[in-house]
């Protein structure tokens, strides 16, 4: 227990902290460019998908970042931990820091009188977080390359912008704006999918 | 040796897994929105509806825009859209006193007389729900507040002015979004004279030359950055840094040569993707037996799309060299969002200080002329910026060169750490 709270604390401090910092810079700023006070129920689900999403990829991508340099992956590979283990631990810190953005966000937005359901909204915003992050770490475990890694899910994300609901369904990040009633769950179980897939083709891959 | 650098750039970025996920990007995002054709059709006498269009009436535009201004006064409430995300905002007492003041002014009314005109509209005015759920208005008493009919149009847009001032960026109150408030119906005379201008003017191909640029331009506004990273990456991977600092080829054309390999891998693909545009554009020419524009494409990826893959690349060969992080992306996708939402209010047709100019229509001639100069502008401006930057880079990497910058190398990082991860 005690190795996997060093695992996770370094992870924090040397790959993780400048990402939650970003993620964090991200959210403090949306006062800036948008309302955040008096929104409906539509209002608010355009800033959790359009605008506070994009958390997902900040956060979620850096996973397999200490992992590109291959003496170091080679020196991962040969400690007690599996590699599942700490990827496990790093999709999880992920998870958390989304999860706490998210919800102080949705609490600010409370405190603005704004009239939604925090349920439903919280959910909006992890199932497309989750399927950005998801898309974009299953990218990097399959060809290591951290630019295509942030490149896919930010490309799907403006296919998004320029598309609408009758084209991509369930898969479209901007729902719930248009359609009160639609659907997550298709994006939030690819999200898992993803990460899942992810992890064990990581655990899997020897590099050059 | 120059030519033989740009040569060795382009033979690495063909053998890159990025740049064929680019064309493949590019292709498919070309076929999603252009891909179901938007075929002009010749408009019929006898329609309901022929689309709308903004009047060039002043007197319609000034009284649009004070409808709308009242409206939202009565409601204590303005909408702006300072970056395409709605922002509410509420006057306090000063400010309301100063919006009073000014719709006094463009009504030539005392606050209690057009007040009383307001309260007898609104107290007969009503809308709701039918039993069959439809929203239905009623309106028993006409609007009836005008423009004083003495007020100039410049003394108008002065009296604006001060109202966005009053509200803040992003509301439709400004100069340019002023004729969004006069928005009429297009008569059956006037699509006919746009479809005519689409086949003379435009020749077919460029409007859809016009309409793919500017689909395009979203892609190409940040899809550079990653081009850039990959290359950062790949020269850290290879630890090639120190070899080409002691080569005998300048900054000056080490710099030059990758970016102009990452121009031209960026670029060529656009022009390839848009011969397929092309070659619909022009089998809808033949069939409306109209003699196209073949360079209509080249034209606009020249004029229009190229300025912005320019600078999407200066500003994140820049970043990266300076922080030798992936910090450029983060910049780039800032950069994007900014331009994207910026100016969203203005129906998707705007140029301004813009990276990624906008006009999400197919034809509309007359519109595009009167946009056109500011677009000329606007583009020159960013690649004049973007030769600035390629300089700063080359002053950057000289002093890289001579050891002369070392902040360990990177932002935020120092070398043991990610060992020690």
């Amino acid at each position: 227990m005690e190795r996997y709270l060093k695992i996770s604390t370094v992870n924090i401090r040397h790959n993780l902290l400048a990402h939650m910092l970003a993620g964090t810079l991200l959210a403090l700023a949306a006062p800036a460019f948008m309302g955040i006070e008096n929104l409906n129920q539509q209002q608010v689900a355009k800033i959790m998908e359009v605008y506070l999403s994009l958390i997902g990829i900040i956060l979620f991508v850096p996973t397999y970042i200490p992992d590109m340099d291959g003496n170091i992956y080679d020196l991962i590979r040969s400690k007690k931990e599996s590699m599942i283990i700490l990827h496990v631990i790093r999709v999880a810190e992920a998870f958390m820091f989304t999860v706490i953005i998210g919800l102080a966000f949705l609490y600010l937005l409370k405190k603005g009188n704004c009239e939604f359901s925090l349920i439903k909204m919280f959910y909006t915003f992890m199932s497309n977080s989750i399927f950005l992050g998801g898309l974009g770490m299953f990218i990097f475990s399959i060809f290591n390359q951290l630019p295509l890694a942030y490149m896919i899910p930010l490309v799907y994300y403006i296919v998004n912008y320029g598309s609408d609901y009758k084209h991509l369904g369930n898969f479209y990040l901007f729902s719930m704006q248009a359609y009160p009633l639609a659907d997550k769950k298709y994006l939030f179980i690819s999200g898992i999918v993803f990460i899942v897939s992810s992890i064990l083709i990581a655990k899997g891959k020897t590099l050059k | 040796m120059f030519i033989s650098l740009v040569k060795q750039e382009c033979k690495m970025w063909i053998k890159s897994v990025v740049f064929y996920a680019y064309i493949i990007i590019l292709f498919l995002f070309y076929v999603s929105q252009m891909g179901d054709g938007m075929a002009i059709k010749e408009p019929q006498p006898g329609k309901d509806n022929y689309g709308t269009v903004y009047s060039k009436d002043e007197n319609a535009i000034m009284n649009g825009t004070l409808r709308d201004l009242v409206d939202e006064y009565e409601c204590e409430s303005f909408a702006t859209y300072p970056f395409g995300f709605y922002k509410q905002v509420i006057l306090s007492q000063d400010e309301n006193e100063k919006m009073e003041n000014c719709i006094s002014k463009l009504t030539n009314k005392t606050k209690e007389e057009w007040q009383s005109i307001i309260n007898n509209y609104y107290s007969n005015f009503t809308a709701g729900y039918d039993e069959n759920g439809v929203y239905v208005q009623e309106e028993k008493v006409p609007w009836s507040l005008f423009v004083a009919s003495d007020l100039s149009y410049d003394s108008f847009k002065k009296i604006m002015n001060e109202i966005t001032d009053l509200i803040g960026s992003g509301s439709s109150y400004s100069e340019k979004k002023l004729k969004s408030h006069g928005r009429v119906a297009q008569t059956y005379e006037q699509a006919v004279a746009e479809y005519n201008d689409i086949l003379q003017k435009d020749k077919v191909t460029g409007a859809y030359a016009r309409l793919f640029s500017d689909y395009m331009g979203i892609l190409l506004g940040i899809l550079p950055a990653f081009f850039v990273t990959t290359r950062l990456i790949k020269e850290k991977r290879s630890h090639a840094a120190g070899v080409v600092y002691s080569k005998k080829a300048s900054s000056f054309a080490i710099v030059l040569s990758r970016y102009l390999a990452m121009i031209i891998v960026l670029i060529i693909p656009v022009f390839l993707v848009s011969c397929f545009s092309l070659a619909q554009a022009v089998y809808i020419a033949h069939a409306l037996h109209v003699s196209p524009d073949y360079l209509a494409y080249v034209k606009y990826c020249v004029g229009w799309l190229l300025p912005t893959v320019l600078f999407a690349s200066a500003v994140s060969y820049l970043i990266t060299e300076l922080t030798e992080s992936v910090l450029s992306i983060m910049l780039n996708v800032i950069i994007w969002i900014v331009s994207i939402f910026a100016d969203a209010g203005n129906n998707l047709i705007y140029a301004g200080n813009n990276l990624i100019p906008r006009f999400n229509e197919v034809g509309k001639y007359q519109l595009f002329q009167d946009l056109f100069f500011e677009l000329v502008r606007n583009r020159i401006i960013y690649t004049i910026i973007s030769v600035i930057l390629v300089g700063i880079l080359v002053i950057l990497y000289q002093m890289k060169r001579k050891g002369g910058y070392q902040i360990h190398g990177k932002v935020f990082k120092d070398f043991d750490s990610k060992y020690q991860a």
